[in-house]
């Protein structure tokens, strides 16, 4: 086990090098650069030679390049382009939202997806079998803006349970330590706080735990159904052993490796990629930031934003890997 | 006073005769707190660099400059000067520093504090410069010879050169002044943490989402009316109409226009229409065939059917257009509304006359933002029924001026708006990044020499009634030449809850809102 | 094994089992037939505008409204299968062609292979496929085809860390031990072994990721980077009538639900035709 994780860590930077490097090169093929996006309106050519020169965009793409990964090895993200705010202090800002976000949409997918798989199974009804089948590929289909709208019409609009949009409520007042509000408000002892922070994430949550919950449940399902089929278990139920029991050891467990990769990828997919819901809802993630940072050509935002989502994503599948070989003895001896 | 410019004051007397009648003329109140939704909300408030007009908004409520923008009749008002000589020659600016005055932070505002401010873009030395900062190009440095306070209360600004719009460009979001204290204490983020000297401060700012701003107890004019003003960021238009909808939020500009019909029967929404500012133009490409032919660009003009356009792309939320001014604006020649007529026969047979092979293909770029992708296939359609073979350009707002920047576009539809009252601000739009980096590429124009000479005369020239017969000639140049197409002049519907009074329908059409004199009713 | 059952029982059976599919299969036959006949189909000229009868709710002559410009959004709708089903089934026949041919390459002959393949895929999943479909519009341009690339190129990494996983475990199992160590070659053993058993998952897998492709091409439209506006296309109807939600509902409404129902109904068939594929399944009876 550590010879295999030693040689995961070793992969690590090669695959950081590897993301940022492209990233690298995708920006400078994309039309448009980020002087020219805003700052075309404001200032004359030679003022946008001079901010060209301030950043390096007049130099060959292959210097450009090792300045930045220069830069990048001694740690520096640099300056936001268009803002002037260091990355870090953006990464900061950006990314704590988004992994509490994906935190919960996996509690909540999961949670649904199995409790529905399982009913589904113990209680033995087409009907509830095409419903789970119907709702995991509406989940997948349906478009998430299209989503989140219908659903802030009934929750927010109609009902007045949820707030529309926002991490908290406008105005709350808040202590920032670590950005992590579960972490924070809790310490700071803000239950005010805490409730609408809570209350604000349901929407987004659920609208992103959609895509996964279905799944879950037909991979439960699936593996319940297999599991009651398996010799072992009726044996077992031969034996007189007590059904409840004997379904949820073998098939939860049976169940498990394809949920955990499963909801492994959704968790690297949620940390960059919830561009949609984040932008719907108006929540302050990495996905709003970085598709604000492409649209704008902020060539160092998106450099240092998917170099952090790149780092996070590797290490969950990391972890994914590691769980499976705990879960799964057979990949123990496997020769990857 | 031009007479559309009295008509449409007279319209806006009426109307809040009319809004002051329905409200049983109420006395302003103090307190509360207003919930503006922007389309977004910067990563930052450096006033060096552009953060959307969600930090515009931010700018302009908290901040202050040597002056303020009169976007109802033009001109400067007092701000944290109160008055202010400038020499006949146009060159010695002297202003005088209102007394007592002080920055949130509890520092004084002082001359030397206003002029470090000023300076920081061009003073390396300083501990919060940046480089790169690019928006004080519009605060006219290169043109400043020195700039000293002589006393605590007296600033000097000597020019090189006259510039009719030196005054105004303090009154932008980028002439807000500094604390010098904050300057020190934050260095290169003090746009993290910003203390200037206007009508309210930043309590809270959570970069990307809002900024909760209290009232100023402090501020010269006095304490304004409202305890509490959060502007949030909200860009999805469903969901900033959802916020409305659900009385999140009391005050946007940015909710989808089709929705304006039901929301006039809201019985908690209201809707107010802003001032026309903001122009819509395409800008033809007279560098590349086939703008290149006056006749083609004629043939654009007349094809174009205004009103429907300005009925289904704008849902009626625009004026016809005359000009490259604005009926507000200083020297508007309203003489061109007749040339922006339609005509279709009449733009068929121009496009026959040019000898070119019909149809003739022309490329059409547009933002994939707001109701651009509407507006363009409406032009397209137009351009379509009198002999052109439209493809149309759908770029991503970094696309689209990267390929204006780079001189790609044919015809390119846009906007702009005013930041002051003053009609440089869009004559330059033809001068900007040395004409080569603007839609119309006009140095390919044999009267570009003409147009140049006027668009610096206008600047250069002190005098108000000699500007505006400049003005004027450029107006009609332009309309002779015709690099830009006129679409319309914007009047961006304002909505707000029922609740909130006095809203200033002038700047904030221009995506300048003032919330000053805002009030809340019970 | 149950192999002594009758004909007619099983007919029976087959029917009870594969009648959601068997719907499915006729729900999506009649889209495909309406899509490929729209221009005879549809009653108006999809592109036809009227502004003057904007936003006309549904009625007898316009049975789903008309849109922001006067247009039938019946025949939007009748029209707008094209794009967005072409775009999304092509993107997902590629994915699933070049990621079942890297996972099976990685997981059956494992080794450096398997190591430099998977941290290939790695890389391409660790940026964001929204994102990474972006990138690719911005650079490429607006239009279905580059549409279609984008989509495709950032699906082909989840086949193949799919394939991959299955293929892993599938070289375990005891008949494929027992064929290698009859001595069938390599080829005989993806074929014969590994393949049969990797599809029944790599169709559902692929029904669902139509799924996740036509979502996709939606939200390119939403974030303004994906077909012509004007075009009648679900997606883009779908995209651009999201802030009509309030003021004409029958707009985006329409053009959604379709979109529903054909996504669902080419997963069904997509369960149907594994149920069917799958050997264990068939062999258990379920």
């Amino acid at each position: 086990m550590f010879a295999y994780l030693l040689k995961r860590l070793i992969w690590l930077p090669v695959v950081l090098w590897a993301v940022s490097s492209l990233t690298f090169l995708a920006l400078r093929i994309v039309p448009g650069n980020p002087i020219q996006t805003v700052r075309n309106q404001v200032m004359d050519k030679s003022q946008l030679a001079q901010v060209e020169a301030v950043w390096g965009l007049n130099r060959p793409v292959s210097e450009q390049y090792l300045n930045f990964l220069s830069q990048l090895v001694r740690g520096d993200l640099g300056l936001a382009m268009s803002s002037g705010v260091p990355i870090r202090r953006m990464i900061f800002e950006r990314m704590p939202p988004t992994i509490e976000l994906a935190i919960v949409s996996l509690i909540l997918s999961t949670g649904i997806g199995v409790l529905s798989g399982v009913a589904s199974v113990a209680i033995r009804s087409r009907a509830i079998d095409y419903s789970i089948r119907t709702a995991s590929i509406l989940g997948l289909s349906l478009p998430l803006f299209w989503v989140g709208i219908m659903l802030i019409i009934i929750f927010s609009v109609n009902l007045r349970w949820t707030p529309t949009s926002g991490r908290i409520g406008a105005g709350v007042a808040y202590e920032v330590i670590t950005n992590f509000m579960f972490y924070d408000l809790v310490a700071t002892g803000n239950w005010e706080a805490f409730g609408s922070f809570l209350r604000h994430l349901i929407l987004p949550g659920v609208t992103i735990g959609l895509t996964s919950a279905g799944f879950v449940a037909r991979l439960t399902r699936s593996a319940m159904l297999e599991v009651m089929n398996s010799d072992y278990v009726r044996t077992a139920r031969a034996k007189g052993l007590y059904e409840r029991s004997v379904i949820w050891k073998h098939a939860m467990r049976n169940a498990m490796l394809p949920i955990i990769t499963l909801q492994g990828l959704q968790f690297g997919a949620i940390l960059g990629g919830a561009v949609i819901t984040e932008r719907v809802f108006a929540y302050p993630g990495m996905g709003a930031w970085l598709l604000d940072g492409i649209l704008e050509r902020d060539y160092s935002v998106v450099q240092g934003g998917i170099i952090f989502v790149a780092l996070a994503y590797v290490l969950m599948n990391l972890l994914v890997d590691i769980l499976y070989r705990v879960i799964d003895p057979r990949l123990r001896y496997s020769k990857t | 006073m031009s007479k559309m410019r009295f008509f449409f004051k007279l319209l806006v007397v009426l109307l809040l005769l009319f809004v002051l009648g329905t409200a049983s003329a109420q006395e302003p109140q103090y307190g509360g707190t207003l919930v503006f939704g922007a389309e977004s909300m910067g990563d930052s408030f450096d006033i060096g660099f552009w953060h959307g007009f969600g930090g515009v908004h931010v700018i302009d409520t908290i901040g202050e400059g040597l002056v303020r923008a009169d976007f109802e009749n033009g001109g400067a008002l007092p701000g944290l000067a109160e008055s202010w000589e400038i020499s006949e020659d146009g060159l010695t600016y002297t202003f005088h520093i209102r007394a007592g005055m002080s920055f949130h932070d509890g520092e004084p505002v002082t001359a030397g504090a206003i002029v470090r401010s000023m300076t920081r873009p061009i003073n390396p030395e300083d501990p919060s410069y940046i480089e790169g900062m690019y928006m004080y190009g519009n605060q006219g440095t290169s043109n400043w010879e020195s700039i000293e306070a002589t006393d605590d209360h007296t600033i000097v600004l000597q020019l090189l050169q006259p510039n009719a719009t030196q005054l105004l460009v303090f009154s932008r979001p980028d002439g807000a002044i500094i604390s010098p204290k904050a300057m020190d204490e934050y260095g290169t983020e003090v746009g993290l943490n910003m203390s200037m000297a206007g009508p309210y401060k930043i309590e809270r700012f959570t970069p990307g989402q809002e900024a909760v701003l209290a009232a100023n107890e402090n501020y010269w004019a006095g304490r304004p009316y409202i305890d509490r003003i959060v502007i949030r960021a909200y860009p999805d238009e469903a969901g900033i109409l959802a916020a409305l909808e659900a009385g999140e939020i009391d005050m946007t500009l940015y909710a989808p226009f089709t929705s304006v019909p039901r929301l006039q029967n809201s019985d908690h929404i209201r809707v107010e229409v802003g001032a026309p500012l903001v122009d819509l133009f395409a800008g033809a490409n007279v560098s590349l065939a086939p703008l290149d032919n006056l006749l083609v660009r004629q043939a654009v003009n007349y094809a174009l059917d205004r009103e429907t356009l300005i009925e289904a792309g704008l849902n009626g939320f625009a004026q016809m257009p005359a000009s490259l001014l604005g009926p507000l604006d200083l020297g508007f020649d309203a003489s061109g509304s007749e040339i922006s007529s339609y005509d279709p026969e009449r733009a068929r047979a121009l496009l026959e006359e040019s000898g070119l092979d019909l149809p003739v293909a022309l490329e059409v770029a547009y933002e994939n933002n707001r109701f651009w992708p509407q507006m363009a296939e409406l032009i397209a359609a137009d351009l379509e029924a009198v002999g052109f073979d439209v493809t149309l350009d759908r770029l991503d707002a970094g696309s689209f001026w990267g390929k204006v920047g780079d001189g790609q576009t044919q015809l390119s539809i846009n906007q702009r708006s005013t930041f002051v009252p003053d009609p440089h601000d869009k004559a330059i739009l033809m001068a900007r990044a040395g004409a080569e980096g603007s839609q119309t590429q006009h140095q390919a124009l044999e009267a570009a020499e003409a147009i140049d000479a006027l668009i610096s005369a206008g600047i250069s020239t002190v005098d108000t009634m000699e500007r505006e017969a400049i003005y004027q000639e450029l107006q009609s140049l332009l309309l002779e030449q015709l690099p830009y197409i006129y679409i319309g002049y914007l009047t961006p519907p304002i909505f707000v809850n029922q609740r909130v009074q006095n809203v200033e329908t002038f700047g904030t059409a221009g995506g300048r809102i003032n919330l000053r004199e805002v009030w809340l009713a019970e | 094994m149950r192999a002594q059952t009758n004909m007619r029982s099983r007919i029976g059976a087959a029917w009870r089992r594969y009648d959601i599919a068997l719907a499915g299969s006729c729900v999506f036959g009649f889209v495909l037939l309406v899509t490929i006949l729209a221009s005879v189909v549809a009653p108006y000229d999809p592109m036809a505008r009227n502004i003057k009868n904007r936003f006309a709710p549904p009625s007898p002559e316009y049975a789903f409204g008309t849109d922001q410009l006067g247009r039938d959004v019946f025949s939007r709708v009748i029209h707008g299968g094209r794009p967005i089903l072409g775009a999304s089934f092509t993107a997902v026949v590629c994915a699933l062609a070049a990621g079942t041919i890297i996972g099976v390459a990685a997981g059956y002959l494992g080794g450096w292979l398997d190591t430099v393949l998977m941290r290939l895929m790695d890389i391409m999943l660790s940026f964001p496929s929204i994102l990474l479909a972006i990138l690719i519009v911005a650079t490429l341009g607006v239009g279905l085809l580059n549409v279609t690339v984008a989509i495709g190129f950032s699906m082909a990494p989840v086949f193949a860390r799919l394939t991959r996983s299955i293929v892993i475990t599938l070289v375990h199992e005891e008949y494929v031990a027992a064929a290698r160590s009859l001595g069938a070659t390599d080829r005989h053993i993806v074929w014969q072994h590994i393949l049969p058993n990797l599809m029944p998952p790599i169709i559902v897998q692929a029904s669902a990721m139509l799924a996740v492709a036509v979502g996709a091409a939606s939200a390119l439209n939403f974030i303004g980077l994906g077909v012509e506006p004007g075009t009648p296309d679900w997606g883009m109807m779908v995209a651009e009538g999201q802030r009509l939600i309030f003021d004409a509902p029958h707009v985006p409404l329409f053009p959604g639900l379709v979109i529903t129902v054909t996504v669902l109904s080419v997963n069904y068939m997509g369960d149907g035709l594994r149920d069917h594929l799958d050997p264990k399944l068939r062999r258990q009876g379920v």
